[in-house]
């Protein structure tokens, strides 16, 4: 499955979708159940710790990227929770910061992208943003995720990432809207303090057993991919490009 | 008063955060020195009671109406929980000033002493660390020190040792205000990482060589401010910075022993990694603890030493403290296979030697030890045998002949390589794919 020039997000998704349906063969729904299908569906994207890469070397990466802006986060409080580090800035409302802008550099791209997100987030005034802090957290998809009130300010600090971003490799984040030519920057929402993306997820992994079902044990992982991703569609999703779309704009 | 009659609290500034299975939390009060404590659910469920201030009696009985259970036999099983609580600061009387929030003494852009505040690093309860600009636009940090009871000693001794260190490996001293509780040092600003970390590269490993590279320069720094007559007393690898060019610069000489200055022989700190094996049987034995020497320092530093070039302690101390103690007493330092590095003997018999439970038996002092360091380096570690890898991905996707074909046991043995290709490559698709192909093994 090579991944065409353009679209790289839109192609990860895809493929995640494809591999999930192709598992719906050969799992029952008893054994691993939608949770379980949207869980791989979910941590799409990721990558494996290295072998003998040190478990403080993310302390490290955010050492150094928190010392090129160190003065400017004076208005910030830092928090730790479960595998990530978080900075708010002291008047954020953060229940209104529902848009969020992910960032996905490959893990060899850390050491020079997250400085320039960082930069680019106190510069751009994002109020608030998150970037994973353990060796776990690196080496997922949505490894930094930042906050914002309106989608205008979502989508204007999402296009100027890309930009200062776009020499950096990227991973990229499956089932969110890509930004920029390399899919290193892409949009997301949250929904009732629900995550977009995993609200997706679940939806998806849902149509899955249920295109399954209904197609038969022997249909094609693509067959089954195609029903599943029309019910989305059908449903409000943009399957397309996976941005999110307004709440109230889906009917699940 | 008895306890029973003491109103405790939860100070607002103690957060919470789950730990990923959810039966646990990470309990930390803000600006502590305490080290983050791991709670049950329950005890946290209990603990939140004194959000509002209550008895230790009144806690338990709101606890068992609300969420059931036998008032005594919750108090029995809770009372040591919460004991160790109120040693940790996370629960306190009310009222005292134990109770208050933190809240930082000096604000941005304030003036103190020749500088300008520009932001915090850190604020702690006993003090404070900012970034500031001096008067001729030089970068600077301002150390705050502030704790009645031992804050003027860790001052005096913290501007004795810079004194007598000038142009040695230790920021320089701008300017420095006693206070009753301690006072503000103005110091050169310091820009690097701790050591440990230092010893990293660009993809995050460790690399033997690299690290005792950097193992040498601190201990070059080590013999300067020894020669001068200062002990650190602090060894640690947060306290010694290496900055782009690889340049060491050690820091908080608060506990340091500075001799022939008249002061007191230096507190010691009483616990750690770099406890030394006479101070851990003093602990033992309640009594205590002996004065900072030569070879005292000698063994944390080579607990350092240990720490930078295999990313892990010498000893493993994940242990109740007696036992943690027990074991700084007896047990010898884990091979570098043990925590795994790859095997160097030569350094690590060095290492042995810096760490040995006899204090005689150790080098003479960080010079020695160094050069015995770099004398071993001609030996190089032994290198394990590199993992093979290839390019499987066509082969297993999904729309290949594999997977419409495999058993069971093929299932687990692809996933097993996916996994080991992952993890050497770092490729996303491999990720992936063995998650996939361990999902569907587990199905079979």
């Amino acid at each position: 499955m090579a991944t065409p020039p353009g679209e790289r997000l839109a192609q990860l998704s895809r493929t995640a979708t494809i591999r999930a349906a192709a598992l719906t063969r050969w799992v029952g729904h008893d054994d691993l159940g939608t949770e379980g299908l949207a869980a791989v569906l979910y941590g799409a994207g990721g990558s494996a710790v290295g072998d003998h890469m040190d478990a403080q070397w993310p302390n490290l990466l955010l050492r150094r990227a928190e010392r090129g802006v160190r003065n400017q986060l004076a208005d910030y409080s830092r928090g730790a929770t479960q595998g990530w580090m978080s900075w708010t800035r002291a008047d954020a409302d953060v229940t209104e910061l529902v848009h969020k802008v992910y960032v996905s550099p490959a893990v060899s791209s850390l050491p020079a992208a997250l400085p320039t997100t960082l930069l680019g987030a106190v510069r751009l005034g994002v109020p608030a943003w998150k970037v994973g802090a353990d060796l776990a957290g690196i080496h997922r998809a949505d490894k930094a995720v930042l906050y914002l009130a309106t989608a205008a300010e979502a989508d204007a600090a999402a296009g100027e990432l890309a930009e200062a971003l776009a020499s950096e490799v990227p991973q990229g984040v499956p089932f969110t809207g890509q930004v920029g030519a390399t899919g290193i920057v892409s949009r997301g929402l949250d929904h009732n303090g629900t995550s977009w993306r995993a609200a997706l997820c679940h939806r998806l992994a849902e149509a899955l057993w249920s295109a399954r079902e209904q197609s038969g044990a022997h249909a094609s992982a693509h067959r089954v991919a195609e029903e599943a991703l029309g019910v989305l569609a059908s449903d409000g999703f943009d399957v397309t490009t996976w941005h999110p779309v307004p709440v109230g704009a889906t009917r699940r | 008063m008895s306890i029973v009659d003491v109103e405790f609290r939860l100070p607002d500034d103690v957060d919470a955060a789950p730990e990923a299975d959810g039966q646990e939390f990470l309990v930390t009060r803000r600006g502590s020195r305490i080290p983050p404590q791991v709670l049950s659910a329950d005890a946290w469920t209990l603990l939140q009671r004194f959000r509002v201030p209550s008895t230790l009696s009144a806690a338990i009985i709101g606890y068992c109406r609300e969420h059931g259970g036998e008032p005594f036999t919750t108090l029995d099983e809770a009372f040591p929980v919460l004991v160790a609580l109120t040693r940790s600061g996370l629960l306190v009387a009310n009222g005292t000033d134990a109770a208050l929030s933190l809240t930082p003494r000096f604000s941005r852009d304030e003036r103190v002493g020749p500088a300008t505040l520009v932001a915090p690093i850190r604020v702690l309860r006993d003090g404070e660390l900012w970034t500031a600009v001096s008067d001729d636009g030089s970068p600077v940090a301002v150390k705050v020190v502030d704790e009645a009871i031992s804050g003027p000693d860790l001052f005096l001794r913290e501007t004795t040792a810079l004194r007598r260190l000038v142009g040695g490996p230790v920021p320089d001293l701008v300017r420095e205000l006693p206070r009753s509780t301690g006072g503000v040092l103005v110091l050169s600003f310091v820009e690097g990482d701790p050591v440990d970390l230092a010893a990293l590269d660009e993809r995050g490993c460790r690399h033997p060589l690299r690290a005792l590279e950097l193992v040498l320069t601190t201990l070059d720094a080590y013999a300067a401010i020894h020669a001068l007559g200062v002990l650190h007393g602090d060894v640690h690898p947060g306290n010694v910075l290496v900055d782009e060019q690889g340049r060491v610069t050690l820091i908080d000489f608060g506990i340091a022993d500075v001799s022939g200055s008249g002061l007191a022989p230096a507190p010691r700190a009483a616990g750690g990694e770099q406890l030394d094996p006479q101070a851990a049987a003093a602990l033992l034995h309640g009594e205590s603890l002996p004065v900072l020497d030569v070879a005292a320092e000698v063994y944390a530093l080579a607990t350092l030493a240990y720490r930078v070039i295999t990313g892990s302690p010498p000893l493993d101390l994940e242990l109740v403290r007696k036992e943690a103690l027990d074991a700084i007493t007896t047990r010898p330092p884990r091979m570098f296979v043990e925590v795994g590095q790859p095997s160097w003997p030569a350094i690590e018999a060095v290492l042995a030697r810096g760490l040995a439970k006899d204090p005689t038996l150790r080098p003479t002092g960080a010079r020695e030890f160094r050069d015995a360091l770099a004398a071993a380096a001609d030996h190089t570690p032994l290198e394990t045998s590199a993992k093979a890898s290839g390019s499987l991905l066509d082969e297993v996707d999904v729309d290949g002949i594999l997977w419409a074909t495999a058993d069971a046991a093929t299932a687990a043995d692809t996933a097993a390589d996916l996994r080991a290709l992952a993890s050497a490559t770092g490729d996303v698709d491999a990720h992936d794919l063995a998650v996939l192909w361990g999902v569907r093994a587990c199905a079979h």
